[in-house]
């Protein structure tokens, strides 16, 4: 088994960790971990995300890994994906967990995912309080989930811009965010993982949470032809 | 058909009220107290943009316009809750927007009048699509007890 974690902030510093375990001690051992991003942690980080040292985040990460897992096989790709680097990161067959802080970058994600035969993509993200999560799954070519621009014209025609397209000053503008909703948005997609993934069970394919009603709801989607 | 405003019923005597709701045919009204029965025909026969009808979507974009024959429904049965079980409808359908979700007595009522009453309570997006059973509808679609709709609410964002 391939896993790809893009994106390795509030969300993905937190998810790589608890996947690393599960993956250590279940019969996914063995499993090829590969950690992508292009940006690195700073001291500012630490509110919210989980690493040990200054540095590119997916080289950090895996460095931290590596000695928390030692059977573990991980790699780190310290670029951010884009049309060119895609092809280099997500092969065929490939389980994908997106951890980004933008649409543009989802939307691409999930545009070259349906090119491929065999592929799944877990997606997470949250604002303030609340989030979703969106379980991708394509077989033998065919969609058996929706992908993520099917029912979010947001992601679909997204008004931001990829992390390399940004300005410094762009870069440097930060939302607001809580490191119990990253904490609840990398929960969900581990768990989306254990249904989708070692369960095959996809009849749910996007959650939405929201941490101040405590509540979270698995919608059923169906693919649009 | 007429059509009434709530100040024009509220200064209406119960008498007339009640002689007023046999002969627009609404059952079950002639010894129910006057705010019960001046809901009653708001909900058949309300005009729409009557200032009272306004002040119940709040915050409600000026250019739509504002509910009338839902809201005393729901004023029944939502903030109104002590009336007798006989004057709310049975029918509920689980109505939901992100995490957010419950269940209202919309059964015939249109999807966009659903979203436009429920905005504040389900948090629902102006622009958002309805989705009755999983498949989206238009706003003109009119909800059947078993339904199941969902707003549609646009994904997280962060996460980095």
């Amino acid at each position: 088994m391939n896993i790809v974690i893009i994106g390795l902030g509030g969300i993905g510093s937190i998810l790589c960790e608890r996947l690393a375990r599960y993956l250590t001690y279940s019969a996914e051992r063995g499993t090829n971990l590969l950690l992508v991003d292009g940006d690195s942690y700073e001291a500012k980080n630490f509110e919210r995300q989980d690493f040990t040292t200054m540095g590119n985040k997916a080289e950090v990460k895996a460095a931290d890994l590596k000695m928390q897992f030692s059977g573990m096989n991980v790699s780190s790709f310290p670029a951010f994906v884009n049309e060119t680097t895609l092809a280099q990161v997500i092969k065929e067959g490939d389980i994908v967990f997106m951890c980004v802080d933008n649409h543009k970058t989802r939307m691409l994600v999930s545009n070259y995912c349906r090119n491929l035969t065999n592929v799944t993509l877990i997606s997470g993200g949250n604002d303030l309080i609340d989030g979703n999560v969106q379980i991708y799954v394509r077989k033998q070519g065919t969609d058996i989930t929706p992908d993520l621009c099917s029912y979010h014209p947001e992601i679909a025609n997204p008004d931001d811009k990829l992390p390399e397209e940004m300005s410094c000053e762009e870069l440097a503008q930060s939302v607001p965010q809580l490191y119990f909703a990253n904490l609840t948005a990398a929960t969900i997609m581990c768990q989306a993982f254990y249904n989708a993934v070692v369960k095959e069970q996809y009849e749910k394919s996007e959650i939405y949470f929201d941490i101040t009603k405590m509540t979270s709801i698995a919608q059923t989607r169906i693919v649009k032809n | 058909m007429a059509r009434y405003k709530r100040e024009t019923l509220e200064g209406k005597t119960v008498k007339d009220l009640r002689t007023l709701v046999v002969k627009l045919g609404i059952p079950g009204y002639t010894k129910r107290p006057k705010d019960t029965i001046i809901d009653a025909i708001m909900a058949k026969y309300g005009v729409v943009g009557s200032p009272s009808s306004a002040a119940i979507v709040k915050d409600g974009p000026a250019q739509v316009p504002p509910l009338t024959g839902i809201e005393a429904t729901f004023q029944s049965s939502i903030t109104k809750p002590s009336l007798q079980k006989r004057d709310r409808l049975s029918t509920t359908i689980q109505v939901s927007c992100g995490a957010s979700a419950g269940r209202f007595p919309v059964a015939g009522q249109k999807v966009a009048v659903v979203g436009e009453f429920l905005r504040e309570v389900l948090n629902v997006d102006k622009l958002s699509t309805g989705m009755v059973n999983g498949k989206e509808v238009d706003g003109d679609y009119i909800l059947k007890a078993g339904d199941n709709l969902e707003f549609l609410k646009p994904a997280g964002k962060k996460g980095c």
